[in-house]
Protein backbone atom coordinates (compact mmCIF):
# COMPACT_ATOMS: atom_id res chain seq x y z
CA UNK A 1 0.00 0.00 0.00
CA UNK A 2 1.36 3.38 -0.95
CA UNK A 3 1.18 6.63 1.10
CA UNK A 4 -1.14 8.02 -1.33
CA UNK A 5 -3.67 5.10 -0.27
CA UNK A 6 -3.00 5.20 3.23
CA UNK A 7 -3.69 8.75 3.16
CA UNK A 8 -6.95 8.01 1.31
CA UNK A 9 -8.21 6.16 3.56
CA UNK A 10 -7.40 7.63 6.49
CA UNK A 11 -9.80 10.49 4.75
CA UNK A 12 -11.96 7.92 4.15
CA UNK A 13 -12.21 7.19 7.74
CA UNK A 14 -12.25 10.60 9.03
CA UNK A 15 -15.20 12.03 6.34
CA UNK A 16 -17.57 8.97 7.95
CA UNK A 17 -16.21 9.68 11.49
CA UNK A 18 -17.59 13.21 10.64
CA UNK A 19 -20.79 12.16 8.80
CA UNK A 20 -21.91 9.95 11.58
CA UNK A 21 -21.23 12.65 14.36
CA UNK A 22 -22.75 15.89 12.55
CA UNK A 23 -25.78 13.36 12.16
CA UNK A 24 -25.90 12.60 16.35
CA UNK A 25 -25.58 16.31 16.82
CA UNK A 26 -22.22 16.81 17.71
CA UNK A 27 -20.13 19.79 15.52
CA UNK A 28 -17.24 20.09 17.38
CA UNK A 29 -14.74 20.89 14.86
CA UNK A 30 -11.87 21.50 16.75
CA UNK A 31 -12.26 17.63 18.94
CA UNK A 32 -12.83 16.36 14.59
CA UNK A 33 -10.22 18.13 13.59
CA UNK A 34 -7.76 16.62 16.45
CA UNK A 35 -8.66 13.12 15.45
CA UNK A 36 -5.58 11.51 14.19
CA UNK A 37 -7.24 10.78 10.53
CA UNK A 38 -7.76 14.07 9.83
CA UNK A 39 -6.46 15.83 6.80
CA UNK A 40 -3.85 18.12 7.17
CA UNK A 41 -5.56 20.62 4.64
CA UNK A 42 -9.08 21.26 3.63
CA UNK A 43 -10.75 19.52 6.58
CA UNK A 44 -12.77 22.72 7.38
CA UNK A 45 -13.92 22.73 3.66
CA UNK A 46 -15.14 19.04 3.99
CA UNK A 47 -16.04 19.59 7.57
CA UNK A 48 -18.90 22.78 6.47
CA UNK A 49 -19.86 20.58 2.91
CA UNK A 50 -21.33 17.52 5.72
CA UNK A 51 -22.50 20.09 8.19
CA UNK A 52 -24.47 21.96 4.84
CA UNK A 53 -25.53 18.78 3.73
CA UNK A 54 -27.03 17.43 7.35
CA UNK A 55 -29.01 20.74 7.70
CA UNK A 56 -30.32 20.90 3.46
CA UNK A 57 -31.16 17.33 3.23
CA UNK A 58 -34.16 17.17 5.02
CA UNK A 59 -37.00 14.64 5.59
CA UNK A 60 -40.11 15.29 3.75
CA UNK A 61 -43.10 14.38 4.55
CA UNK A 62 -45.53 12.90 2.09
CA UNK A 63 -49.01 13.93 2.60
CA UNK A 64 -51.22 12.39 4.76
CA UNK A 65 -54.03 11.77 2.27
CA UNK A 66 -51.47 10.62 -0.22
CA UNK A 67 -50.12 8.08 2.05
CA UNK A 68 -54.03 6.76 3.54
CA UNK A 69 -55.41 7.11 -0.40
CA UNK A 70 -52.08 4.80 -1.79
CA UNK A 71 -52.79 2.33 0.80
CA UNK A 72 -56.70 1.91 0.58
CA UNK A 73 -55.91 1.39 -2.97
CA UNK A 74 -53.09 -0.98 -2.32
CA UNK A 75 -54.96 -3.37 -0.05
CA UNK A 76 -58.57 -2.84 0.71
CA UNK A 77 -59.71 -2.99 -2.64
CA UNK A 78 -61.61 -6.01 -4.09
CA UNK A 79 -59.04 -8.57 -6.06
CA UNK A 80 -61.25 -7.99 -9.53
CA UNK A 81 -59.65 -8.82 -12.68
CA UNK A 82 -59.43 -5.12 -13.90
CA UNK A 83 -57.38 -4.33 -10.66
CA UNK A 84 -54.82 -7.12 -11.30
CA UNK A 85 -54.81 -6.17 -14.91
CA UNK A 86 -54.09 -2.14 -13.52
CA UNK A 87 -51.04 -3.31 -12.02
CA UNK A 88 -49.84 -5.40 -14.59
CA UNK A 89 -47.10 -2.75 -17.04
CA UNK A 90 -48.88 -0.51 -19.79
CA UNK A 91 -47.47 -3.19 -22.77
CA UNK A 92 -48.68 -6.16 -20.91
CA UNK A 93 -52.19 -4.34 -20.70
CA UNK A 94 -52.33 -4.01 -24.14
CA UNK A 95 -51.57 -7.29 -25.11
CA UNK A 96 -54.88 -8.54 -22.79
CA UNK A 97 -57.47 -5.94 -24.40
CA UNK A 98 -55.77 -6.69 -27.99
CA UNK A 99 -56.05 -10.54 -26.74
CA UNK A 100 -59.32 -10.41 -25.61
CA UNK A 101 -61.07 -8.08 -28.58
CA UNK A 102 -59.04 -10.99 -30.91
CA UNK A 103 -61.25 -13.51 -28.57
CA UNK A 104 -64.66 -11.93 -29.29
CA UNK A 105 -64.15 -11.10 -32.62
CA UNK A 106 -63.38 -14.87 -33.49
CA UNK A 107 -66.31 -16.22 -30.90
CA UNK A 108 -68.89 -13.58 -31.89
CA UNK A 109 -69.25 -14.28 -35.80
CA UNK A 110 -69.14 -18.09 -34.86
CA UNK A 111 -71.83 -18.01 -32.88
CA UNK A 112 -74.23 -16.07 -34.98
CA UNK A 113 -73.47 -17.98 -37.52
CA UNK A 114 -74.50 -21.39 -35.53
CA UNK A 115 -77.27 -19.44 -34.25
CA UNK A 116 -79.32 -20.22 -37.55
CA UNK A 117 -78.85 -23.67 -37.86
CA UNK A 118 -78.87 -24.11 -34.16
CA UNK A 119 -82.19 -24.99 -34.11
CA UNK A 120 -82.49 -27.88 -36.58
CA UNK A 121 -79.42 -29.53 -34.83
CA UNK A 122 -81.25 -29.13 -31.08
CA UNK A 123 -84.00 -31.39 -32.31
CA UNK A 124 -81.73 -34.02 -33.73
CA UNK A 125 -80.48 -34.87 -30.76
CA UNK A 126 -82.62 -37.17 -28.12
CA UNK A 127 -84.09 -36.46 -25.19
CA UNK A 128 -82.03 -37.63 -22.27
CA UNK A 129 -83.75 -40.08 -20.30
CA UNK A 130 -83.76 -39.78 -15.83
CA UNK B 1 -55.56 -28.94 31.70
CA UNK B 2 -55.07 -25.63 33.15
CA UNK B 3 -58.37 -23.26 31.75
CA UNK B 4 -56.81 -20.50 33.52
CA UNK B 5 -53.35 -20.47 31.49
CA UNK B 6 -53.11 -17.42 29.05
CA UNK B 7 -52.92 -18.50 25.41
CA UNK B 8 -49.77 -17.19 24.19
CA UNK B 9 -49.58 -13.78 22.80
CA UNK B 10 -49.99 -13.98 19.63
CA UNK B 11 -47.26 -11.70 17.03
CA UNK B 12 -48.85 -8.42 15.78
CA UNK B 13 -47.52 -7.89 12.14
CA UNK B 14 -45.67 -5.29 14.02
CA UNK B 15 -43.50 -7.35 15.91
CA UNK B 16 -42.73 -9.53 13.05
CA UNK B 17 -39.45 -8.61 10.67
CA UNK B 18 -39.45 -7.81 6.83
CA UNK B 19 -38.80 -11.48 5.66
CA UNK B 20 -41.83 -12.80 8.07
CA UNK B 21 -44.13 -10.03 6.58
CA UNK B 22 -43.19 -10.18 2.80
CA UNK B 23 -43.62 -14.50 3.54
CA UNK B 24 -46.65 -13.53 4.46
CA UNK B 25 -47.84 -10.72 2.45
CA UNK B 26 -47.44 -13.16 -0.40
CA UNK B 27 -50.80 -14.43 0.38
CA UNK B 28 -52.38 -11.93 3.29
CA UNK B 29 -52.76 -8.05 1.68
CA UNK B 30 -52.53 -6.66 5.57
CA UNK B 31 -49.17 -8.16 5.56
CA UNK B 32 -47.95 -6.22 2.71
CA UNK B 33 -49.65 -3.16 4.29
CA UNK B 34 -47.61 -3.24 7.23
CA UNK B 35 -44.47 -3.55 5.32
CA UNK B 36 -45.59 -0.30 2.78
CA UNK B 37 -46.14 1.59 6.53
CA UNK B 38 -42.91 0.74 6.92
CA UNK B 39 -41.50 2.15 3.96
CA UNK B 40 -43.76 4.24 1.98
CA UNK B 41 -41.97 7.21 3.76
CA UNK B 42 -38.70 6.42 3.16
CA UNK B 43 -39.66 5.47 -0.61
CA UNK B 44 -41.36 8.76 -0.90
CA UNK B 45 -37.71 10.47 0.19
CA UNK B 46 -35.57 9.02 -1.99
CA UNK B 47 -37.68 9.53 -5.03
CA UNK B 48 -38.74 13.15 -4.05
CA UNK B 49 -35.46 14.08 -4.14
CA UNK B 50 -34.13 12.32 -7.48
CA UNK B 51 -36.97 13.91 -9.06
CA UNK B 52 -37.36 17.41 -7.43
CA UNK B 53 -41.19 17.66 -7.16
CA UNK B 54 -43.89 16.25 -4.54
CA UNK B 55 -46.42 15.26 -7.62
CA UNK B 56 -43.55 12.98 -9.45
CA UNK B 57 -42.59 11.57 -5.87
CA UNK B 58 -46.12 10.36 -5.04
CA UNK B 59 -46.62 9.23 -8.60
CA UNK B 60 -44.03 7.04 -8.81
CA UNK B 61 -44.10 5.66 -5.42
CA UNK B 62 -47.49 4.53 -6.04
CA UNK B 63 -45.78 2.80 -9.28
CA UNK B 64 -42.88 1.29 -6.50
CA UNK B 65 -45.20 -0.35 -4.79
CA UNK B 66 -47.85 -1.71 -7.22
CA UNK B 67 -44.78 -2.90 -8.31
CA UNK B 68 -43.72 -4.31 -5.29
CA UNK B 69 -47.28 -5.96 -4.77
CA UNK B 70 -47.47 -7.33 -8.39
CA UNK B 71 -43.67 -9.15 -7.76
CA UNK B 72 -44.18 -10.22 -4.11
CA UNK B 73 -44.67 -13.70 -5.22
CA UNK B 74 -41.47 -13.92 -7.04
CA UNK B 75 -39.40 -12.22 -4.51
CA UNK B 76 -36.61 -14.61 -2.69
CA UNK B 77 -34.20 -12.91 -0.21
CA UNK B 78 -31.41 -13.92 -1.89
CA UNK B 79 -28.78 -11.52 -0.47
CA UNK B 80 -31.11 -8.65 -1.14
CA UNK B 81 -33.26 -7.67 1.56
CA UNK B 82 -36.67 -6.54 1.07
CA UNK B 83 -35.66 -2.52 1.62
CA UNK B 84 -32.90 -2.83 -0.59
CA UNK B 85 -35.18 -4.50 -2.84
CA UNK B 86 -38.04 -2.00 -2.80
CA UNK B 87 -35.39 0.66 -3.48
CA UNK B 88 -34.30 -1.00 -6.45
CA UNK B 89 -37.76 -0.74 -8.01
CA UNK B 90 -37.54 2.88 -6.98
CA UNK B 91 -33.77 3.57 -8.54
CA UNK B 92 -35.41 1.81 -11.63
CA UNK B 93 -38.19 3.72 -11.79
CA UNK B 94 -36.23 7.18 -11.45
CA UNK B 95 -34.31 6.41 -14.23
CA UNK B 96 -36.80 5.49 -16.41
CA UNK B 97 -38.37 8.89 -15.41
CA UNK B 98 -35.23 10.98 -16.57
CA UNK B 99 -34.85 9.23 -19.55
CA UNK B 100 -38.45 9.56 -20.66
CA UNK B 101 -38.58 13.12 -19.80
CA UNK B 102 -34.67 14.21 -20.26
CA UNK B 103 -34.99 16.85 -18.20
CA UNK B 104 -33.86 17.36 -14.36
CA UNK B 105 -36.92 20.00 -12.91
CA UNK B 106 -35.37 22.81 -9.99
CA UNK B 107 -37.29 21.62 -6.70
CA UNK B 108 -40.01 24.61 -5.62
CA UNK B 109 -38.47 26.36 -3.38
CA UNK B 110 -41.86 27.80 -2.29
CA UNK B 111 -42.65 23.93 -0.66
CA UNK B 112 -39.02 22.81 -0.09
CA UNK B 113 -38.46 25.74 2.51
CA UNK B 114 -41.79 27.02 3.71
CA UNK B 115 -42.31 24.45 6.58
CA UNK B 116 -39.01 24.45 8.03
CA UNK B 117 -38.43 27.95 7.87
CA UNK B 118 -41.95 29.53 9.05
CA UNK B 119 -40.84 30.96 12.16
CA UNK B 120 -37.72 32.94 10.98
CA UNK B 121 -37.44 36.52 9.97
CA UNK B 122 -38.08 36.82 5.78
CA UNK B 123 -34.29 37.84 5.07
CA UNK B 124 -33.06 34.92 6.47
CA UNK B 125 -35.58 32.47 4.96
CA UNK B 126 -34.79 34.06 1.30
CA UNK B 127 -30.59 33.46 2.13
CA UNK B 128 -31.03 29.46 3.48
CA UNK B 129 -33.55 29.26 0.63
CA UNK B 130 -31.00 30.21 -1.76
CA UNK B 131 -27.91 28.20 -0.06
CA UNK B 132 -30.65 25.43 -0.10
CA UNK B 133 -31.09 25.90 -3.80
CA UNK B 134 -27.30 26.04 -4.45
CA UNK B 135 -26.20 22.84 -2.94
CA UNK B 136 -29.34 20.86 -4.32
CA UNK B 137 -28.57 22.45 -7.86
CA UNK B 138 -24.84 21.13 -7.57
CA UNK B 139 -26.10 17.84 -6.12
CA UNK B 140 -28.20 17.50 -9.28
CA UNK B 141 -25.11 18.10 -11.57
CA UNK B 142 -23.75 14.75 -9.77
CA UNK B 143 -23.35 11.21 -11.24
CA UNK B 144 -27.12 9.41 -10.44
CA UNK B 145 -25.16 6.69 -7.90
CA UNK B 146 -23.65 10.07 -6.45
CA UNK B 147 -27.07 11.70 -5.77
CA UNK B 148 -28.21 8.47 -4.73
CA UNK B 149 -25.58 7.84 -2.24
CA UNK B 150 -25.88 11.26 -0.66
CA UNK B 151 -29.69 10.95 -0.41
CA UNK B 152 -29.43 7.59 0.84
CA UNK B 153 -26.77 8.62 3.72
CA UNK B 154 -28.35 11.77 4.51
CA UNK B 155 -32.20 12.04 4.49
CA UNK B 156 -32.42 8.30 4.90
CA UNK B 157 -29.69 8.21 7.74
CA UNK B 158 -28.38 4.32 6.20
CA UNK B 159 -25.45 2.51 7.19
CA UNK B 160 -22.90 1.68 4.59
CA UNK B 161 -23.82 -1.57 5.08
CA UNK B 162 -27.22 -0.71 4.43
CA UNK B 163 -26.47 1.34 1.55
CA UNK B 164 -24.15 -1.58 0.40
CA UNK B 165 -27.11 -3.52 -0.39
CA UNK B 166 -29.14 -0.93 -1.93
CA UNK B 167 -26.25 0.29 -4.71
CA UNK B 168 -24.95 -3.52 -5.28
CA UNK B 169 -21.37 -2.40 -3.79
CA UNK B 170 -19.59 -3.67 -0.95
CA UNK B 171 -19.46 -1.14 1.80
CA UNK B 172 -15.60 -0.76 1.23
CA UNK B 173 -16.68 0.82 -2.18
CA UNK B 174 -19.52 3.21 -0.69
CA UNK B 175 -16.85 4.78 2.04
CA UNK B 176 -14.81 5.33 -0.95
CA UNK B 177 -17.55 6.53 -3.50
CA UNK B 178 -18.69 8.86 -0.56
CA UNK B 179 -15.02 10.11 -0.38
CA UNK B 180 -15.24 10.94 -3.82
CA UNK B 181 -18.49 12.34 -4.00
CA UNK B 182 -17.81 14.93 -1.23
CA UNK B 183 -14.59 15.93 -2.86
CA UNK B 184 -16.12 16.40 -6.26
CA UNK B 185 -19.12 18.07 -4.93
CA UNK B 186 -16.60 20.73 -2.85
CA UNK B 187 -14.81 21.53 -6.21
CA UNK B 188 -18.12 21.83 -8.18
CA UNK B 189 -19.25 24.60 -5.52
CA UNK B 190 -15.91 26.31 -5.07
CA UNK B 191 -15.81 26.46 -9.32
CA UNK B 192 -19.41 27.88 -8.89
CA UNK B 193 -18.19 30.23 -5.87
CA UNK B 194 -15.45 31.49 -7.62
CA UNK B 195 -17.76 33.37 -9.85
CA UNK B 196 -19.89 35.24 -6.96
CA UNK B 197 -17.96 35.29 -3.61
CA UNK B 198 -20.69 37.26 -2.04
CA UNK B 199 -22.70 33.75 -2.59
CA UNK B 200 -25.21 32.77 0.21
CA UNK B 201 -22.71 30.72 2.28
CA UNK B 202 -20.04 32.80 2.30
CA UNK B 203 -22.29 35.52 3.99
CA UNK B 204 -24.10 32.71 5.99
CA UNK B 205 -20.03 31.99 7.27
CA UNK B 206 -19.27 35.40 7.34
CA UNK B 207 -23.06 35.77 9.87
CA UNK B 208 -21.55 32.84 12.07
CA UNK B 209 -18.22 34.05 12.44
CA UNK B 210 -17.47 35.47 16.18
Amino acid sequence: MTQFDSQEIRLQDWLLTVTDAVQSGDDDLDRLLGLSSAPSTGADDLFDLIRWLDTSLVEQEPSARFVARLKQDLIDEPEGVFTRLRRLPARVQIAAIVAVVAGVLLIVPRRLLSLGSGDKKATDIPALQP
Amino acid sequence: MNIFKKPPKQPTYHDLSDADLVEMAKTDQAAFGELYERYVKKIYNYIYYRTSNPHDAEDLTARVFYRAMAHIETYTDRGVPFQAWLYRIAHNLVANWHRDRGRRKIIPLDEFVASSLRSEAPDRQTEDAEEREHLLAAIRRLPPERQQLLILKFVEQLSNAEIGEIMNRTEGAIKSLYHRTLLSLRDDLQNQDQGSTTSGRERKKVDQAP
